[in-house]
């Protein structure tokens, strides 16, 4: 320990899962070190790595290591696996050396990946595929809406024509035509 | 009066903070604490150091700050990070291979530096 080294107690801050606050602290003890003149405390490598390690631990971040080590699992080169996972350039090098963390919305996609849950045929075939959502038939949910509201109605007047069903048609047409 | 902050520091500067070794870049434990209250989703060093860098890619105006101890060039200057403005002051130190960043937190004294 060099003459100006001091331990110093420190808390982190752990956000809630909605990062909009945090939700709880965890008191620990680096290394630093004290200005002499200013009396400021200075962080300096090692404690703000061991800082960084504590707060991912506890928001359930993947660590480094297990990162590069899942990268090997899927046989992928750096840019592989961030042109399947359409990252920036260097966003998972970062990663894996420490130098960023994932969000956690991406921790959830490597949990995943890690857990086996997810293969990387899987993955390719999404990345390759524009997604397609399925085609809602507008005019038969409309038709639908209005044959229960129609209900509704005829039951309180039996008397009165099903009006709906013909706007149900008639919307199921101009949607078709439309379409 | 703020001044042009030097295109040498600011590239300098930004090349530090952009290797993130973390051997050559000091943070006040004030700096996190500052940072963890204002963004605690995003209060990793990585997330503070690299909050720096779009301001630094510009010419970018701030004071010179001569009083700082060590000896280095200093510079305070406002920045916007995820649409908060921020105080800064960064000094270079003597080496001029080490970064030491003072609290980063909401301007306390108005508008001007």
């Amino acid at each position: 320990m060099s003459e100006n080294t001091v331990s110093i107690k420190m808390e982190v801050g752990i956000p809630t899962p909605d990062g909009t606050k945090i939700g709880y602290k965890i008191p620990v003890t680096v290394e630093g070190f004290v200005c002499p003149h200013t009396g400021e405390t200075i962080l300096t490598g090692d404690a703000l790595e061991e800082l960084d390690r504590i707060k991912a631990h506890h928001m359930g971040l993947m660590p480094p290591e297990h990162i590069g080590e899942l990268r090997n699992r899927m046989g992928l080169t750096q840019k592989e696996v961030s042109e399947l996972l359409q990252l920036g350039g260097k966003t998972w090098t970062r990663w894996e050396t420490g130098k960023a963390r994932p969000s956690r919305s991406m921790n959830i996609l490597l949990r995943a990946l890690w857990d086996g849950k997810l293969d990387t045929g899987y993955l390719e075939n999404i990345a390759r595929n524009p997604f397609t959502p399925v085609t809602l038939n507008l005019g038969s949910f409309l038709g639908k809406l209005a044959l229960k509201s129609a209900s509704k109605e005829q039951a309180k007047n039996p008397m009165q024509p099903n009006k709906a069903c013909n706007t149900c048609l008639a919307a199921n047409e101009e949607y078709e035509l439309a379409a | 009066m703020a001044v042009d902050i030097p295109e040498e520091w600011r590239m300098t500067v930004s090349s530090i903070l952009k290797e993130m070794d973390l051997k050559h870049i000091q943070l006040t434990d004030r700096t996190l604490n500052e940072f963890e209250a204002l963004f605690p989703h995003a209060s990793f060093t990585s997330d503070i150091v690299r909050s720096f860098l779009p301001a630094l890619r510009h010419p970018l105006e701030g004071n010179p700050v001569y009083s700082m101890i060590p000896p280095g060039e200093t510079y305070e200057f406002f920045y916007t990070h995820q649409g908060i403005k921020l105080y800064a002051k960064i000094s270079l130190l003597e080496d001029g291979k080490t970064v030491r960043i003072y609290p980063s937190h909401r301007p306390l004294k108005g508008d001007t530096l």
